[in-house]
């Protein structure tokens, strides 16, 4: 971690639902530019922790840093603005608006011009050709694979510096978690950081520079990801 | 109790061995095939439905009966010209515009918030008073542009007293997830009756004659009468307008995700709150220039007006299917519709005196009508999972 500087802190958060504790005294960290990824169980807390960062549940304890600012000031809308945007979990596309109106709604914390904004788009269609024969189409209407590739196509348009990925591979064939995970590499080589929730550690492993591994809601491991990959406890619990 | 909740599950098979045996029956001809073929339909109908299904079926049939023996002895009587039917159509859309332009209003707060805004009525009420302030100078003037600017301003006053409403009485209980704002929605509403009262009096006021509207519009054999046809113009505009702007605007579309995500739309970095004060915003204004062009037709208005007007609103949201805004513009003109042929097309043939005195049964009629058998309303769609 030394010469590159942080993007995301997190330290010592906690994220209780009621009198239930999903995540208990977290810490990660991703610099600028990094590939990082939180790996661990259904259940372990990882998508609590994801939303806590993102402002969409309340957290306890400690802090959460972004370029410095800390997020726990703000409201959930404010921080795509600053370039933090979340790809939820099960895609969450808006199913009766089309794709393009999808994609363009992804920019819409952007002051962009026109001009930017087509550009950006034909990156996105670029990216993911399936996008632009379907983009009159109601996203409802897509496939699983189809609106996953939406929902990263929506993140990306808001030009983020950092992307949280929440499960991309979710529900998704082999095939297809190839090709999503060949364009969130391609989005890597870009410069663009990213924290990669999953529960197929496999993949997450091998794109990511660095893991942290979380279980019953702390975090247990972390890591640099080639060396967690030859982890005895890292395979028993998630490789097999 | 549902009425897809039977507990009678198919024995399988039994039922196409049935008709097997029926179908090839040939010597018996082909009628006798098709008689036991309907038997034997009707008999697995009666073995599937329940008690529920029974009673539906005998208000389905009831209610089929009524109106078409109302039409058909409506039509005997011959008590009304063809023109009079097509005065009746029109009056019915011109009602018709304005019930549309209210019921935008409910539906797409409904859509946004899932909330009824009771007051919504009162609103539309408030536009009305508002344009009725500035009504004598703006009439004096005399020009077409007078009724614009008056329609301007009642639009104005719903807006801002509908976002005001929303700040102050229903977004501190938002997430309280009680029916604390519906409390406060009625609440409002008396607010905005007495505070009317209180500034405009009990009895009914209205604007001066507007000359440009004044006179009727000669169409084949029939007279129409200016004002009605400049109202349904006027919402028709309102109507596209807004088309335009929830369809083909970034405002519009972050509307449509709040609709129907709140949570992704906040990653999208949209400002649920904002989308909330711009809804009721719009919602005002629709809900401002029906009241201005109510107070055009109908040429009286008073403080209480807002409930009744009101509650047909609603009955026009829920009839096109709650939260949809093509299906509250087409509710509104049904129910217009229903309201101005209703008495005339099937109560007049029962011998009913002054059928128009029962147009209110009519329109409420048609609501409880399309609760029972189509409760998503016309363009609704069933929920099957409750969104989040």
């Amino acid at each position: 971690m030394t010469g590159v500087s942080t993007l995301l802190s997190v330290h010592d958060v906690d994220v209780h639902y009621g009198q239930i504790c999903a995540v208990r005294g977290a810490s990660l960290d991703v610099a600028e530019g990094e590939v990082v990824t939180l790996i661990g169980a259904n259940g372990a807390g990882k998508s609590s922790l994801i939303n806590a960062i993102c402002r969409l549940r309340p957290c306890g304890e400690g802090h959460i840093r972004f370029r410095g600012q800390d997020l726990r000031a703000l409201r959930a809308d404010e921080l795509p603005g600053l370039g933090l945007v979340q790809v939820p979990e099960g895609r969450r596309v808006f199913g009766r608006l089309t794709v393009m109106e999808n994609l363009r709604l992804g920019a819409f914390c952007r002051k962009a011009a026109r001009d930017e904004l087509e550009t950006d788009l034909a990156a996105v269609l670029d990216l993911f050709p399936r996008l632009a024969e379907r983009r009159d189409q109601a996203a409802g209407t897509l496939s699983g694979g189809e609106q996953q590739m939406l929902a990263i196509g929506r993140g990306l348009m808001a030009k983020p510096a950092m992307l949280l990925l929440d499960e991309p591979s979710m529900g998704l064939a082999p095939r297809i978690i190839d090709v999503i995970y060949g364009a969130i590499a391609a989005i890597a080589a870009k410069g663009v950081s990213l924290l990669i929730v999953e529960q197929n550690a496999f993949l997450a492993l091998e794109l990511a520079r660095r893991a942290f591994v979380m279980e019953a809601g702390t975090i247990t491991l972390s890591g640099p990801a080639a060396s967690l990959v030859d982890d005895e406890r890292v395979r028993a619990a998630y490789l097999g | 109790m549902t009425p897809g909740a039977s507990p009678v599950t198919r024995s399988s098979g039994e039922i196409p061995d049935r008709a097997a045996a029926a179908g090839g029956n040939h010597g018996a001809g082909m009628d006798v095939g098709k008689a036991a073929a309907l038997h034997i339909a009707l008999a697995d109908w009666r073995r599937r439905s329940t008690w529920v299904d029974m009673v539906m079926l005998a208000l389905r049939v009831s209610l089929l009966v009524l109106v078409s023996a109302g039409l058909l002895l409506s039509l005997a009587h011959n008590e009304y010209s063809a023109a009079d039917w097509l005065s009746f159509a029109v009056f019915g859309l011109t009602l018709g515009s304005i019930y549309a332009l209210i019921s935008l209003g409910y539906t797409m707060v409904y859509g946004v918030l899932r909330m009824i805004n009771f007051a919504h009525g009162d609103v539309f009420m408030a536009g009305a008073f508002g344009a009725l302030i500035v009504a004598d100078p703006l009439i004096a003037t005399g020009s077409l542009f007078a009724v614009l600017a008056l329609i301007a301003v009642g639009a104005a006053t719903s807006a801002a007293i509908a976002a005001l409403i929303e700040r102050v009485a229903y977004r501190p209980f938002r997430h309280r997830g009680t029916l604390a704002p519906l409390i406060c929605a009625i609440g409002v509403s008396f607010v905005l009756q007495y505070t009317v009262r209180g500034f405009f009096g009990t009895g009914s006021r209205a604007y001066h004659d507007i000359p440009v509207l004044d006179g009727v519009v000669i169409l084949g054999p029939l007279q129409v009468p200016l004002v009605q046809l400049f109202v349904i113009l006027a919402a028709l505009l309102a109507m596209g307008a807004l088309h335009l702007l929830v369809q083909h605007t970034r405002l519009g579309a972050s509307m449509r995700a709040v609709a129907e995500d709140r949570e992704t739309a906040a990653l999208m970095g949209i400002n649920a709150d904002r989308v909330v004060t711009f809804t009721f915003l719009i919602g005002g204004v629709m809900a401002g220039t029906a009241g201005v062009l109510y107070a055009l037709v109908f040429k009286q208005i008073h403080a209480f007006m807002g409930f009744a007007i009101g509650i047909k609103g609603f009955a026009a949201a829920v009839l096109g299917g709650i939260g949809n805004i093509p299906g509250a513009m087409v509710g509104g003109f049904v129910l217009g519709l229903a309201e101005s042929f209703g008495p005339a097309a099937l109560l007049s043939g029962f011998g009913i005196p002054a059928p128009y005195q029962l147009k209110d049964a009519i329109a409420y009629g048609l609501l409880v009508i399309i609760l029972i058998f189509r409760p998503q309303g016309i363009f609704g769609e069933r929920l099957a999972v409750k969104r989040m």
